[in-house]
């Protein structure tokens, strides 16, 4: 058995390691994954910025003087792009581009940010990850964004003083530009205050990577709802299993028309789950509604129901709390 | 397997990592030289305009709320007719140096607060403050013959009764009680960068909530002729009075390569009373004494966790994180005595739970793009929840009025979650790319009917660029849930019916559908429409969730009718569905449900700002609308439906800014907002509706709201 280990071990290992051979290797033909020649794009200007800002001025198409209102536009922070190779920090080696071309003919291309790019958004974010490949971006790769070539330009705008994807009031706005499901559900009766501007979509999910489904920005969802709502995490005497284990056993995220933001409502939420002679298996009907036939049913369908008596379907700590009622 | 074979093995595996390593070394060595750096001593950036100085603005003006609802105000606090206060102020300092300092707030009326404050040198340091503070108006068509705070009493000249309808000084003992909570979030922090290299970080939140919130009480039974045993239960205001304090401390280590993060997290939550003690306002049918009752609020607990990630990318196209958390949460509240009646007193078998849960969370992932066509992505995740709190045995008396028919030993779940996904993707042409994937997810349980779940996903996705102008994205993902052998979890009383699956872990086979359609055929006009379908089947389960269905289709429309002009409008219709079976019998099906849940959603923006005018006008449109339907089919007794439950959502919004000055800007601005609801868990229930739960009277929300403002921005 000890050498099966071994074996597996060693194989494992040798397989990660020609993974990252065959890789490197591969880098080797892969300099230019644009499909552009590269020759002529290896040349950097002769005067950095002050070429560029030659035509990029404010009267121009493509203006970029906002640049400097940027955290990015700083010279005195050695890690900027203006503090290393100005625009070309990031747009690349800008010669070709800038040379003078006839009235019929188009600049050369340069590295640009667009959904329409001639560079593929792998090539695009390689731009931005050269410096920003960092804690919170350390997993980018193979994340569920970039694996749907997500580029950082689609959430990030670099040239305005405030990116508005960083700002509380704005960053639901770009997310909704993909995620057209999750606008909807936040417009539900019972929601969380996303479309109020008191949550933003990154306070439980990391756009750049996680290690849980969903891009939570903890390791389980459990945990992202904890941070607020630690009331909730326990160790209850008496646990309420699916609570323990699975917040979304009973809640969805983002909205619902079943207050507080429950999946379905209850009893027949609970009966899901429980079957067991006596209340909880009795199909509650109509009869229980006000002016119904039935009002010794009422306390099963109206105000809490199952809650009116099992209120603490997060778990109990008290020591006659089995039901869940203490 | 023999030492012979072992030698041969360990001799083949070494063999093979050696080579793998050498291949390594020379993939390195090779790999692509950092590009050489242009000569930039010409580079002086004399056209740059470096931004340096203090720029400020602050809004002031007031607005009206034209009529009372809590639901329109439920987080920014305006539930009430009348005038509110607007002041939206910001400042910033920025040097050329790096040196920077920013600061805002933002004050709603009076219950919407939220102001920050930061500052540093770009690069090296930073600090930051914040003070967030915001309401959650719950409801305020709520009243309570009860008042206190954790010990509610009734009035001295109560009469208590069998039910509700019995209770003779209600009415004129019900005092209006709006239930509402309020969250104030305090927040600092520092960031200490010394090089380009390390990074450390600290920051702390302490999050105080107030309020009540309203919960169901129960206590004692009724035995009434003709209806079973019934448990009377109260709705009272319990008090929500918590402060969270959570702490973020990292180091953090950046190479061109690599990155090494290694951080502690903690989390202490405090409860400002440890339970809620209520006066019983039925008759104690029991005879056991039962006149009052007390309930446990959430015990003060804690967590803390520590993690690291170390991230390292393998030449230019492959990159590997690993990350590690070990956690604890723990509580160690002092148990309160079984029952407050003291006819029922017995001893406990410890002072506290000693909660304790352990959790690990490891993850490894390997991502690699190995050609310029190909990548590829291996990600083996592990989160393990150990619920280490000892078990007991406990002699529990129920809702305070009665000993419970034999002792209970608590269950200490633990859970534990394993899974791997794979998949890669290969851009066939330009035009083309195709990805597949495979994923396992392996969920262990303890003491639960099902132990242990395998989930094994196939998907396959197409992204097609037929055009420019068109994109249009397919996925089609399958999965199949297995569970190992069904039985039933010893000392449940009363016992599950064994024919129940539990949703969580019972057999389920899924399909699911995504379709993405993008049409840009110019600068102009933008085209989107996004479909989603899930279908899931419970194989196995004859009781409980047997099917659900989820069914989204969206649709945007973005217009850029002039360089002044940006119309953009979005609709959506989703479908929820799913269907239960139970038995009455506690033998084999009898009865079905199926919940229905329809929205359509509409949204209409309309930005006009004209270059070089002093106007620019924003107008917002949205709709929402749902309904929710329960079907109930019973082969035992006629059915009596429940009614429909609808909510219907019209808000428009009108601003518009004119410009008097390079400084002075006016803002007027309109909200409309008309809502209405039907719940018939709400609707028509009064404190004694129910005769054996003294209710709130709480009722669906309904109404229409306007609220103009005027304001003006002063920018210095």
């Amino acid at each position: 058995m000890t050498g099966q280990k071994n074996f597996s071990l060693s194989r494992l290992i040798g397989f990660f390691l020609y993974i990252a051979s065959a890789s490197l290797a591969g880098a080797a033909d892969d300099a230019d994954r644009s499909g552009e020649g590269t020759e002529d794009r290896a040349a950097y200007t002769d005067r950095g910025a002050d070429t560029c800002l030659k035509c990029h001025d404010e009267d121009d198409s493509f203006p970029v003087m906002s640049i400097f209102e940027t955290p990015h536009g700083l010279q005195a922070d050695e890690r900027t792009p203006f503090a290393d190779l100005q625009c070309e920090s990031c747009h690349g080696p800008g010669a070709e581009h800038a040379r003078k071309v006839r009235p019929d003919q188009s600049q050369a291309p340069i590295m640009n940010f667009k959904h329409d790019s001639a560079f593929a958004p792998a090539v695009q974010n390689d731009a931005c990850l050269q410096c920003h490949a960092d804690h919170s971006r350390t997993g980018w790769q193979g994340s569920t964004h970039e694996q749907n070539e997500v580029m950082c330009s689609q959430c990030h705008t670099a040239h305005v003083r405030h990116d508005p994807v960083l700002q509380d009031s704005e960053q639901a706005e770009i997310c909704y530009d993909c995620h057209k499901k999750e606008r909807s559900e936040l417009m539900r009766a019972s929601v969380h205050p996303v479309r109020f501007g008191i949550m933003t979509c990154s306070d439980c999910h990391d756009a750049h990577d996680s290690w849980a489904t969903a891009l939570l920005r903890q390791p389980t969802l459990n945990e992202t709802c904890f941070e607020c709502h630690a009331e909730k995490r326990g160790p209850f005497l008496w646990e309420h299993a699916p609570a323990s284990e699975d917040c979304g056993s009973c809640h969805t995220p983002h909205g619902s028309n079943n207050a507080p933001l429950l999946t379905k409502r209850a009893p027949l939420l609970c009966q899901q789950c429980h079957t067991q002679a006596g209340h909880p298996s009795i199909p509650w009907d109509g009869r229980g509604v006000p002016g119904g036939p039935d009002p010794f049913n009422r306390q099963f369908v109206l105000g809490q129901s199952c809650l009116n008596c099992h209120s603490q379907v997060h778990g109990s700590n008290h020591p006659s709390g089995v039901k869940l009622m203490r | 397997m023999n030492r012979k074979m072992n030698q041969v093995v360990n001799r083949r595996s070494t063999r093979w990592a050696v080579c793998a390593a050498v291949l390594l070394w020379w993939s390195v060595s090779t790999a692509v030289a950092e590009s050489e750096q242009p000569d930039t001593s010409d580079w002086a950036c004399k056209w740059c305009v470096f931004n340096a100085g203090i720029t400020s603005s602050l809004d002031g003006g007031i607005g009206y709320v034209s009529d009372d609802s809590f639901k329109f105000g439920q987080y920014t606090g305006l539930g009430n007719e009348g005038m509110f206060a607007i002041v939206d102020g910001e400042g910033e300092y920025r040097g050329e140096d790096g040196r920077f300092w920013d600061l805002s707030a933002y004050v709603l009326g009076s219950d919407r607060i939220s102001a920050e404050a930061g500052g540093g040198k770009q690069g090296r340091y930073d600090v930051f403050f914040s003070y967030d503070q915001f309401p959650n108006l719950i409801q305020d068509t709520t009243s309570t013959p009860f008042s206190g705070y954790d010990i509610l009493q009734l009035p001295a000249n109560w009469v208590r009764a069998d039910t509700t309808g019995g209770m003779t000084e209600l009415s004129s003992s019900l005092r209006p009680f709006d239930f509402e909570t309020e969250r104030k979030r305090l927040s600092f922090g520092a960031r200490f960068l010394p090089n380009r290299h390390w990074t450390t970080a600290l920051q702390y939140r302490r999050d105080e909530k107030s309020g009540y919130q309203s919960i169901g009480a129960p206590i004692g039974g009724s035995l009434i002729a003709g209806f079973p045993f019934r448990t009377q239960s109260s709705l009272i205001a319990e008090p929500a009075d918590s402060v969270t304090h959570l702490l973020d401390a990292t180091v953090s280590f950046q190479s061109k390569r690599s990155h090494v993060n290694l951080g502690y997290q903690g989390s202490i939550f405090e409860q400002d009373v440890d339970s809620v003690t209520w006066q019983n306002p039925f008759n104690d049918l029991t005879g056991n004494g039962a006149d009052a009752g007390r309930r446990a609020l959430a015990p003060d607990n804690q967590f803390h966790q520590l993690y690291a990630t170390l991230g390292h990318r393998f030449g230019a196209t492959t990159r590997a994180t690993a990350r590690v958390a070990v956690g604890r949460m723990e509580q160690d509240a002092t148990l309160l005595p079984y029952t407050i009646n003291p006819g029922l007193q017995n001893s406990l078998p410890r002072d506290s739970a000693d909660g304790e849960v352990n959790t690990r969370n490891y993850q490894l992932k390997i991502s690699s793009r190995p050609a310029r066509k190909l990548s590829f992505n291996a990600d083996f995740t592990y989160n393990d929840r150990n619920n280490d709190t000892p078990r007991s045995t406990y002699d529990y008396v129920i809702t305070d009025a009665m000993a419970a028919p034999g002792p209970r030993i608590n269950r200490n779940y633990s859970f534990t979650n394993e899974s791997i996904d794979l998949n890669g993707a290969y851009r066939i042409s330009r035009a083309v790319r195709a990805s597949l994937g495979y994923e396992r997810k392996d969920a262990k349980r303890t003491l639960q009917q099902i132990e242990n779940t395998i989930e094994d996903s196939l998907w396959g996705a197409l992204a097609l660029s037929p055009h420019a102008t068109l994109d249009l994205d397919l996925r089609y993902a399958r999965s199949e849930r297995v569970g190992d052998e069904f039985r039933l979890v010893p000392d449940t009383d009363p016992p599950q019916n064994p024919l129940i699956r539990k949703y969580n872990m019972a057999d389920r086979d899924r399909d699911a559908f995504r379709g993405v359609l993008s049409y840009t055929p110019g600068a102009i006009v933008g085209f989107g429409l996004t479909a989603d379908y899930a279908d899931d089947d419970y194989t196995e389960s004859q009781l409980g969730l047997t099917e659900g269905d989820y069914l989204s289709v969206s649709t945007d429309l973005s217009i850029n009718a002039s360089p002044d002009i940006r119309i953009n409008a979005y609709a959506s219709l989703q479908n929820i569905k799913s269907t239960q079976v139970g038995s009455q019998t506690f033998s084999t099906p009898t009865w079905s449900a199926e919940n229905k849940d329809d929205f359509e959603t509409l949204g209409l923006s309309l930005n006009y700002e004209p270059m070089g005018r002093d106007i620019s006008v924003h107008f917002d449109y949205m709709y929402s609308n749902s309904t929710g339907d329960v079907d109930i089919r019973n082969s035992l007794d006629p059915v009596s439906p429940f009614p429909e439950n609808d909510t219907r959502l019209n808000r428009a919004e009108l601003h518009i800014d004119y410009q008097m000055s390079d400084a002075l800007t006016w803002r007027f601005g309109w909200i409309f907002e008309d809502y209405d609801s039907t719940d018939w868990a709400l609707d028509g229930v009064n404190p004694d509706t129910i005769p054996n739960v003294l209710s709130l009277g709480a009722q669906a929300f309904s109404y229409s709201v306007h609220v103009p403002s005027v304001s003006v921005r002063y920018q210095f």
